[in-house]
């Protein structure tokens, strides 16, 4: 096991670095910022400075291990639009993202495998029939049009159903209300709702097929032939032969899926202005403001190519046929 | 017609095609959504005989812009805030939105098959430098890569040989094939990798065949399916994304060029009071998308019995 996780991580460094590498190339050729600088009001002369200061004018492979270097150290450097620190922006988008993608996973994770579930037990029932074509539509919603509809809904169709004078869900202005002082906990759920149905409208579409397929597979099997044969009632033979060995790549695959959640939402937290990675992304790509989006493509690729591995490890560890040494 | 599971007692061929067909029919709903693909499809390419109107003509009534007008009998979906008819906007973007997936998804399967075939079928070093990179663009989120790379037009002018001029449609597709082609190229060398140990496989190559020969005349033919259905699910994966850069405004010009994305985000301003903006080419994304997953997925279950049909 200690060397197959070994491998794994001499698999994951050289796509963590080329990967970082090519993100960086790429944002470099194609970001102009003494354009956006015009447009931000941003005198150019600052940003020349910001450049040699921060060694933008040499070579970009010297620059890119200089940013590695640093990166590691825990400096993040400075932004070229807010001429700050970096790390605070960055880590509230990094927080506001993990906690949008935990708790829409736990939603759409138990959602999704119970219909799956449900729906291989009953194969071909209506309650099959209904979640599959439900499926089929969660996938084909393109999540900005479902999210405008919501807006819409939660907003003016809702005001002039009931008469409210207030929308029933807040639907800007991001993750809390301006005028909350400290935490208060109802107020971030209420601005959490929105995105997370958005986004767990196609995930509970995705999880419930995986998981009726697993199923399928698994209820067909010869171990579950002997499981019945031994005379198990019939819901232990689902819940303890069929339904935890289903579970297994569904495990491995929810662990992909969150890794690559950390890269934000990007068309979600876009439309309800969820400040989250991947409305982070955006305005600062608009903006040109490399220097804060490298430390952003650092973090995104190492949440990404950690999770791949902590999901062949899940694997590797629940599923005793597969033996790796 | 013949009649189905009546052969009893003879012993009538049936070809491969014809049992994929046979598995395929059995869905009623892939059947439904082939018709409906090709009414819109019908729809989008005779656009200039079912509409009154171009899709960038500027309507004037009584030599005021018509701009906003309710669905009605002359302007079935309405207008826009640009005195457009919406009717004829959705069709005629409905030309570029469906070339954009299905030409996308035809390019991103050939990478992905050639890069698939050739790292299943060389195995060795080459097997690895193909996976590595296919994992490098698999660690990139798809949609900040289609991004960057939507940039790459408008400020390097090498790049406009491939991607042709920013926000084109050409740039479009080349952007989504570039992010799009990892998933086939990782199903191609799996099936690949499986072939090569076949009975036929060996016996092709001691007949004294060249690896291209056996490439191109075994390998490839036998993936057949798992590229045709690839290739189609591409297609609404594609349109999805192409409506999601265009929200996103990193798709193609909505100022000369319609597409069901671009008329979806400029709709978001005018939802309220005229969701007729919205449900226009919402509903066409929606159902053409549809559609086209429901016919996958009957691909799936007709060209690739192995999988358990879902």
């Amino acid at each position: 096991m200690l060397r197959f996780v070994a491998r794994r991580l001499a698999w994951g460094i050289p796509v963590l670095l080329a990967g970082s590498l090519l993100t960086f190339v790429a944002l470099r050729m194609t970001t102009q910022p003494v354009t956006a600088a015009r447009r931000l009001r941003i005198d150019p002369a600052a940003i020349a400075r910001y450049r040699r200061e921060l060694g933008l004018d040499r070579p970009l492979l010297e620059q890119y291990a200089g940013y590695v270097a640093r990166f590691f150290r825990g400096d993040l450097g400075t932004s070229f639009t807010t001429q700050g620190p970096v790390w605070p922006e960055l880590r509230t988008a990094l927080v506001n993202s993990i906690v949008l993608a935990l708790v829409a996973a736990v939603v759409y994770m138990a959602i999704g495998i119970a219909l799956g579930v449900v729906s291989a037990v009953r194969q071909y029932s209506w309650f099959d029939h209904a979640t599959t074509g439900l499926s089929f539509v969660g996938l084909s919603l393109p999540p900005f049009v479902f999210g405008l509809l919501c807006i819409v809904a939660v907003g003016t169709w809702y005001q002039n159903l009931t008469g409210a004078s207030q929308p029933l869900l807040p639907f800007v202005g991001g993750v809390y209300s301006p005028q909350t002082q400290g935490f208060d906990l109802a107020d971030r759920a209420r601005h959490l709702a929105l995105p997370v149905i958005v986004l767990s409208v196609q995930q509970i579409a995705v999880y419930s097929r995986y998981m009726r397929t697993g199923m399928l597979e698994t209820l067909g099997s010869d171990y579950l032939r002997t499981a019945r044969a031994k005379g198990l009632p019939e819901r232990r033979v689902i819940f303890r032969h069929a339904f935890r060995n289903a579970l297994i790549p569904v495990v491995t695959f929810a662990a992909i899926d969150i890794g690559a959640l950390a890269g934000g939402l990007v068309v979600t937290e876009q439309i309800f202005g969820y400040q989250g990675m991947g409305k982070y992304f955006v305005d600062n790509y608009h903006n040109a403001d490399y220097p804060a989006l490298l430390p952003w493509v650092m973090i995104v690729i190492l949440f990404v190519v950690a999770f791949n591995i902590l999901a062949d490890i899940a694997y590797a560890w629940l599923d005793p046929r597969i033996r790796v040494g | 017609m013949t009649i189905e599971g009546e052969v009893s007692g003879s012993t009538e061929a049936i070809s491969p095609g014809r049992l994929a067909w046979r598995r395929f029919r059995r869905h009623r709903l892939a059947v439904v959504g082939v018709v409906v693909l090709a009414l819109i499809t019908a729809a989008c390419v005779l656009a200039p005989f079912l509409t009154r109107y171009g899709p960038n003509e500027l309507i004037r009534i009584d030599g005021a812009k018509a701009t906003l007008r309710s669905p009605g009998a002359r302007f079935w979906l309405g207008t826009n805030e640009r005195a457009n008819d919406v009717w004829a906007t959705v069709l005629y973007g409905g030309r570029i939105s469906l070339a954009v997936g299905v030409v996308t998804a035809l390019v991103s399967s050939l990478i992905g098959t050639v890069i698939g075939v050739i790292a299943g079928w060389f195995g060795g070093w080459i097997d690895g430098v193909l996976m590595r990179i296919t994992d490098l663009f698999l660690a990139v989120p798809f949609l900040v890569a289609a991004i960057i790379l939507s940039q790459a037009p408008a400020t390097q002018s090498w790049a406009r040989v491939v991607f042709g001029p920013p926000n084109s449609s050409r740039s479009v597709v080349a952007v989504i094939a570039l992010v799009f082609w990892m998933p086939v190229a990782r199903v191609i060398r799996g099936v690949v990798l499986s072939l090569k140990e076949k009975e036929f496989v060996e016996a092709a190559r001691a007949a004294g065949a060249s690896d291209t020969r056996i490439i191109v005349r075994h390998l490839i033919p036998n993936c057949s399916g798992q590229i045709v259905i690839n290739t189609t699910l591409s297609v609404s994966a594609a349109i999805l994304t192409e409506s999601a850069l265009s929200y996103l405004g990193y798709g193609v010009n909505g100022v000369t060029t319609p597409t069901w994305g671009n008329l979806l985000n400029r709709a978001q301003g005018y939802i309220e009071p005229h969701p007729n903006l919205l449900l226009g080419p919402g509903l066409a994304v929606i159902v053409t998308v549809l559609c086209i997953n429901f016919v996958g997925d009957a691909l799936r279950d007709a060209l690739d019995p192995a999988q358990v049909a879902s």
